[in-house]
């Protein structure tokens, strides 16, 4: 299958009403570590505002697909500047499946190694996400814990998978791909 | 999250608010290994360093967000210990903290406060998870936290830097359930003292034992493998000792769903006196702790004094099952077939 074509763009006002109506829909938000029903237009501006300022720890960029915006994603900087953490939320269901948030990522792994010179990214995904664990998989993230009913989602405690790619493993690959 | 007790007062220690006189003894104490210890390169301390002790002292005692506490010792600041980043949620806080005086390394200083600090997080912040990061070569801290009941959870690979070289963490972790069935008494503690987890020290006598009682010891079985197999299986590992040697081991894995038991030996002038059952005792009571409701292990089905033990000790033979195996590495010739343990 051939890879999915994504664009990273930075975030725009118009994108703040998707992100509401993905925060408040239980079937996007399944695997999220945050509960459905959070997302209200004037928190989403102040986050907006938050991630626009100068001085903001994150790196945040809209994905696109055929010119629609189909989710979000960032690196959550650590303060010694030389590692990150990753989070993303695929929010339009009609492009899930085919790839995008794949892309997406491997984009992301492409600007924090190569532009941010980064050491290091890491993620983590309830346990029970084996589709997006997979994915981060294949995508050259390697496990390396799980923390035990680290998170209560839904009523239900779940475990929390931590994965982590180093520099050298996401260049080895990028060798390995020529 | 508002300060809710003061002090707790252990056997050697208490945990009190911060007070006059700790940032001149914290500075007067002060060792570059203690920098190294919490992840840092090692650094000499200067003039300033009360002055910026009792500035870090003052900031976490008004931060609401931690509890912080000093560590007194005959009447002494000996070190600190944090509970913070409070998810209330998910109702789990961190621990960090430390014994600062280097006298009071290696003797018992650091167990006590961690456990006072978990009664304190279980019973009355009423938590539902503690957890931590360590340096992966801080082995002295790592082994206190496993005593007192925390796993290890993962390894966060080259996540820091000292000297110039990348570092891995070590997260770590106990849950309130684990707690209390440590409290009810099922743990090590009761069962004669005798039995131990694996150190990297009895190394050398654990292969001596193996080959006395037959088994193949290969390049799976080098110094470094144990210890990777510590890491990724924490109190699994146990040693019986007596008279200062080894004279019994057995280790067990625990993968969140089965459990399975193997490298069960006892040495040869040291059978038939209820060593090999104390073992699995200990083994089975530690696996019930970390959630497993059964247990598995392989024995030569003509190997009748084996199979009898386990049967004793209420394991049955699988009826139907068949045993599988293929070779990984399957480059060299295999000559020596099926292996058991």
């Amino acid at each position: 299958m051939s890879e999915a074509q994504v664009r990273l763009r930075p975030h725009t006002e118009a994108d703040l009403p998707h992100y509401v109506e993905w925060l408040n829909d239980p079937e996007v938000t399944e695997f999220t570590q945050v509960e459905a029903g959070g997302g209200t237009l004037e928190g989403e501006r102040e986050w907006f505002a938050r991630i626009s300022a100068p001085d903001c720890g994150t790196r945040n960029w809209a994905i696109e697909a055929d010119g629609r915006h189909i989710g979000n994603c960032a690196l959550h900087l650590h303060e010694s500047g030389e590692m990150a953490g990753f989070g993303i939320i695929m929010g339009d269901k009609t492009q899930w499946g085919k790839g995008c948030g794949s892309a997406a990522l491997r984009e992301v792994l492409r600007i924090g190694f190569q532009e941010m010179n980064l050491q290091r990214i890491h993620l983590t995904a309830l346990g029970g996400n084996t589709r997006a664990v997979r994915c981060y998989g294949k995508c050259g993230f390697r496990h390396e814990g799980v923390r035990r009913r680290h998170f209560l989602k839904r009523g239900k405690w779940q475990d929390v998978v931590c994965m982590g790619i180093l520099r050298e493993e996401w260049e080895a690959e990028q060798c390995s791909k020529k | 999250m508002q300060q809710e007790v003061t002090t707790i007062q252990g056997d050697s220690v208490l945990l009190r608010p911060f007070q006059a006189g700790d940032a001149e003894e914290a500075a007067r104490v002060w060792t570059p290994e203690l920098t190294h210890m919490y992840g840092g390169t090692r650094h000499a301390t200067g003039p300033a360093e009360a002055e910026s002790r009792r500035r870090r002292f003052a900031q976490s005692t008004a931060d609401e967000t931690q509890h912080f506490f000093c560590i007194e010792a005959d009447g002494r600041y000996i070190g600190f210990a944090i509970l913070g980043k409070f998810d209330e949620a998910n109702r789990s806080a961190s621990w960090r903290g430390g014994i600062e005086n280097s006298q009071y390394w290696g003797r018992g200083y650091g167990t006590e406060v961690v456990q006072l600090m978990l009664r304190y997080a279980f019973d009355t912040l009423q938590l539902h998870r503690v957890h931590l990061r360590v340096a992966a070569y801080n082995v002295r801290a790592r082994r206190c936290y496993e005593k007192c009941g925390f796993r290890v959870e993962g390894i966060e690979r080259q996540s820091f830097q000292v000297d110039g070289e990348w570092q891995d963490d070590v997260l770590m972790a106990i849950l309130r359930e684990e707690w209390e069935a440590r409290r009810a008494g099922a743990g090590v503690a009761r069962n004669g003292g005798n039995i131990r987890s694996y150190r990297p020290g009895d190394y050398e006598a654990v292969v001596e034992l193996w080959r006395d009682v037959g088994f193949d010891v290969d390049e799976r079985d080098d110094a470094a493998a144990l210890s990777r197999y510590v890491l990724l299986n924490p109190g699994l590992f146990l040693i019986a000792e007596a008279d200062g040697s080894v004279v019994g081991t057995v280790l067990a894995s625990w993968d969140g769903r089965r459990s399975i038991v193997y490298r069960m030996a006892v040495g040869p002038g040291w059978q038939r006196r209820g060593i090999g059952t104390r073992l699995m005792a200990e083994v089975e009571c530690r696996l019930k702790v970390l959630g497993a409701r059964s247990v598995a292990l392989l024995a030569w089905r003509d190997d009748q004094r084996a199979v009898g033990f386990y049967e004793a000790l209420g394991y049955q033979i699988g009826e139907g099952v068949a045993f599988m195996m293929k070779r990984l590495d399957a480059a060299e010739e295999s000559n020596d077939g099926l292996e058991c343990c």
